[in-house]
């Protein structure tokens, strides 16, 4: 049966070939909402989860930007009192604390826009160890940076900011978050730099002492990260604190209204498509009466006929939906960076289980529109008297 | 082999209603060779195709070797088709995408049988269609499609065939070849129901009848 | 109907051929066409990288439009398989030119980087696609 089916398609390869484009099209609208969907919902969470610290302490002038360095990159100077560190240090339900220096980098070596210079204490920090992609077993020595996944440079290559030079030392697994093009170094260097700047960069790079920019802090009890952060809020003053909520939940708006729109786009794709191909199909029976009365007279049953149609509609879906769910994940994966720039969404690609899973249903969706859309016409010419599909109207 | 009863059909179209049979009564033993002639339009090919259970008549009963048609079900029938009867028809009605040995295995392969290639070389070879058993529905000419189709019908050793004008397409030297061959099988027992326009093909039946506006009527033979 | 699948591919390979030759100036323009370029120590302006990626495909476009018309032309079956030949080789060098033989700028954000590159690596998949097709494909053209 298998076989005769295989036969019909090709039989008619122009028709069939607009059918399984049809196909293909709703497939790539319902895969690729999921994609995008998934993908950016894992980015955030491996992001949020890699931060490595439950809470981070930003000034309360410089929250938006503060978020915005964290999920998209984009590069900010600010600063509040290091005292702030001792004041969260004492809240309850504080582990520990480590500080953070943001600093904005003119045009680097590397790249023409700036990237967002992040100065740690390596003694202190607790973050950055879950994020390294290579573990070198070494601390970072005078002039080692760690790099994020976009940056450009292999491990040892020399980059200029503020005209001092730094070296690559370690780079860290992509994100898809803000971290991806930011670079991480020691105070020390970064003051070393700053002093530095007036004589060696195009413009100096004013860095006071006993500043942060951002306080991260590790909770003892994970389950009071909310509540702990409203203590300090409440105890520290002029601050602000970041939870991985607040970052889902200023995501999710943006994330919301694209998946909404892709969605929408698969709806309408499938109420567009699903008349069209029920016409087809209805069509295609329709020629082929006269063969189906035939069959029937060759000892075809019902149920046989009812395969036949039913089955040349499904395998079809089939085939356009794995044409539909291949193609847009290479488009996907092409233009992920595209993508997350142009939505301002955190994208990686989701995970092998959630592809198979989202590849699974687009399939069985699109299976289930070919079925439906061949269904009346399988029943309708399956019930038909032989004699009378062979007489084609004709008494 | 064959007992219909009162056999009527109405074909309804609005108000208009149009009987092409009009209560037949028509036995057939086994073992013979009918032919069944008739002005167009007289309802030959709707008796044909009520005696194969292509379609039930509105009244009246159909016994197959005993068996009533009408007592059957649909899934009963189709195998009492593929069992005992093979179909010729006026039109070839051969699937465009299957070759001319595909088409001819077509109802082995509807039965699920394991494939007859074989016997379907023997039947090809027989009709003369060896050296076209590859080529598809499109490459043959009017005579060959029609030789497919009694190909077809013959490759499940019916014991009953319906043929519906099988001779209409062909030259007069092919026509013989084709009579030959249905009188090969009567002769070997198999049980023939003719339609034909052509008187001359008496010659090889056993009985003819006269179909006539919706009657039945036999002929001198 | 044969004869007909030929006629759309090379319709196909016309657009394809088109698409690849204007990605880079018009689609998603490379960095000089905002302006932007590298300045030598002498003060004169030289294209980046992906410039000079964007000039490559534009003629690896070309002969890709032109498989196309030489496939109305001639449409025997070996005719068809020679272009199949050709357009695949054209259609891995269209992939290999923004990776590995020119490259794009190192800058990640640039729209060279994640829109230009990454179109022409799916345009050049495609031709891939369709000149393998006209290699393997049986029955082909009836004269």
């Amino acid at each position: 049966m298998l076989g005769i089916i295989g036969k019909n398609i090709r039989h008619r390869p122009f028709r069939n070939g607009i059918l399984i484009l049809a196909f293909a099209f709703i497939a790539a609208s319902i895969f690729s909402g999921q994609y995008l969907l998934h993908g950016a919902s894992e980015s955030i969470e491996i992001g949020v989860s890699r931060m490595g610290a439950d809470l981070i302490v930003v000034p309360e002038r410089y929250r938006m930007e503060a978020m915005n360095i964290i999920l998209r990159g984009e590069p900010s100077t600010f600063f509040f009192d290091a005292s702030v560190m001792d004041q969260v240090a004492l809240v309850e339900g504080v582990e520990k604390v480590a500080p953070n220096l943001y600093i904005a980098s003119l045009d680097a070596s590397c790249c023409d826009v700036p990237v967002q210079l992040i100065a740690i204490e390596p003694e202190r920090d607790f973050t950055l160890k879950p994020w390294l992609a290579q573990s070198q077993n070494r601390p970072l020595e005078k002039d080692d940076i760690i790099v994020g996944s976009r940056i450009v440079g292999d491990i040892g290559t020399p980059l200029q900011f503020y005209g001092h030079t730094f070296n690559i030392a370690q780079r860290m697994e992509p994100a898809g978050m803000g971290v991806d093009c930011s670079i991480f170094m020691n105070f020390d260097d970064a003051f070393v730099m700053a002093d530095e700047s007036p004589e060696k960069a195009v413009q100096a790079l004013l860095l006071p002492e006993e500043k942060v920019s951002a306080v991260l802090v590790k909770v003892k009890d994970v389950r009071e990260t909310e509540t702990v952060a409203a203590r300090i809020e409440a105890s520290v003053p002029k601050v602000r604190v970041l939870t991985p909520s607040n970052l889902l939940g200023r995501i999710s708006s943006q994330l919301t209204s694209t998946t909404n729109f892709l969605d929408l786009a698969a709806f309408f794709a499938t109420l567009i498509s699903l008349p069209l191909i029920a016409l087809v199909s209805i069509m295609a029976a329709n020629e082929r009466r006269r063969e189906i009365g035939v069959l029937r007279a060759l000892g075809a049953t019902r149920g046989i006929i009812f395969r036949l149609i039913l089955g040349e509609s499904v395998i079809i879906a089939v085939i356009g939906a794995v044409i539909g769910v291949v193609f847009s994940w290479c488009v996907l994966i092409l233009f992920q960076n595209y993508i997350s720039v142009v939505v301002q969404i955190p994208l990686i690609m989701p995970n092998l289980t959630t592809l198979a899973w989202a590849a699974g249903t687009t399939l069985a969706l699109t299976i289930g529109i070919g079925g439906i859309a061949a269904l009346y016409p399988a029943i309708h010419y399956s019930r038909m008297e032989p004699y009378d599909a062979m007489r084609s109207g004709d008494l | 082999m064959i007992e219909a009863r009162g056999l009527m059909k109405i074909y309804r179209n609005g108000q208009e209603e149009i009987h092409p049979l009009d209560g037949i009564d028509f036995t057939c033993e086994k073992g013979e060779f009918v032919l069944v002639t008739g002005r167009s339009g007289s309802g030959k090919t709707t008796f044909l195709n009520v005696l194969g259970g292509l379609t039930l008549p509105t009244a009246g009963s159909v016994k197959i070797a005993g068996r009533d048609l009408l007592a059957l079900t649909d899934h009963e029938r189709c195998v009492l088709r593929s069992e005992m009867m093979g179909f010729v028809f006026q039109f070839p009605g051969l699937m465009a995408p299957l070759t001319v040995i595909e088409n001819v295995l077509l109802p082995a392969t509807l039965m699920g049988k394991v494939k007859k290639e074989v016997e379907a070389r023997e039947i090809l070879d027989q009709l003369g269609l060896l050296p076209k058993v590859d080529a598809y529905p499109n490459q043959l000419s009017g005579g060959e499609l029609k030789r497919t189709a009694i190909a077809r019908c013959l490759i499940n050793n019916p014991s009953l065939i319906f043929a519906d004008e099988p001779t209409a397409d062909l030259d007069s030297r092919t026509e013989r070849e084709v009579m030959e061959l249905f009188h090969g099988l009567h002769e070997k027992g198999t049980t023939i129901v003719m339609i034909t326009h052509t008187p001359e093909l008496s010659s090889f039946a056993t009985r003819v009848l006269v179909m006539d506006e919706g009657k039945l009527v036999e002929s001198s033979h | 109907m044969r004869t007909t699948i030929n006629y759309v591919l090379a319709v196909v390979l016309i657009i394809l051929g088109i698409l690849i030759a204007v990605t880079g100036w018009y689609i998603f323009p490379v960095c000089e066409m905002e302006g932007k370029f590298i300045e030598t120590k002498a003060g004169k302006l030289m294209p980046m990288p992906c410039g000079y990626t964007a000039r490559a495909e534009t003629g690896l476009g070309a002969l890709v439009a032109l498989a196309g018309i030489g496939l109305f032309a001639f449409r025997s079956a070996d005719s068809r398989r020679a272009f199949g030949v050709m357009t695949t080789g054209l259609g891995v060098v269209v992939i290999l030119i923004p990776t590995l033989l020119i490259g794009m700028c190192s800058a990640p954000d640039h729209i060279c980087r994640i829109a230009t590159a990454p179109a022409l690596i799916l345009l050049g998949g495609i031709t891939v696609i369709v000149g393998l097709y006209l290699i393997v494909a049986r029955n082909t053209a009836i004269e």
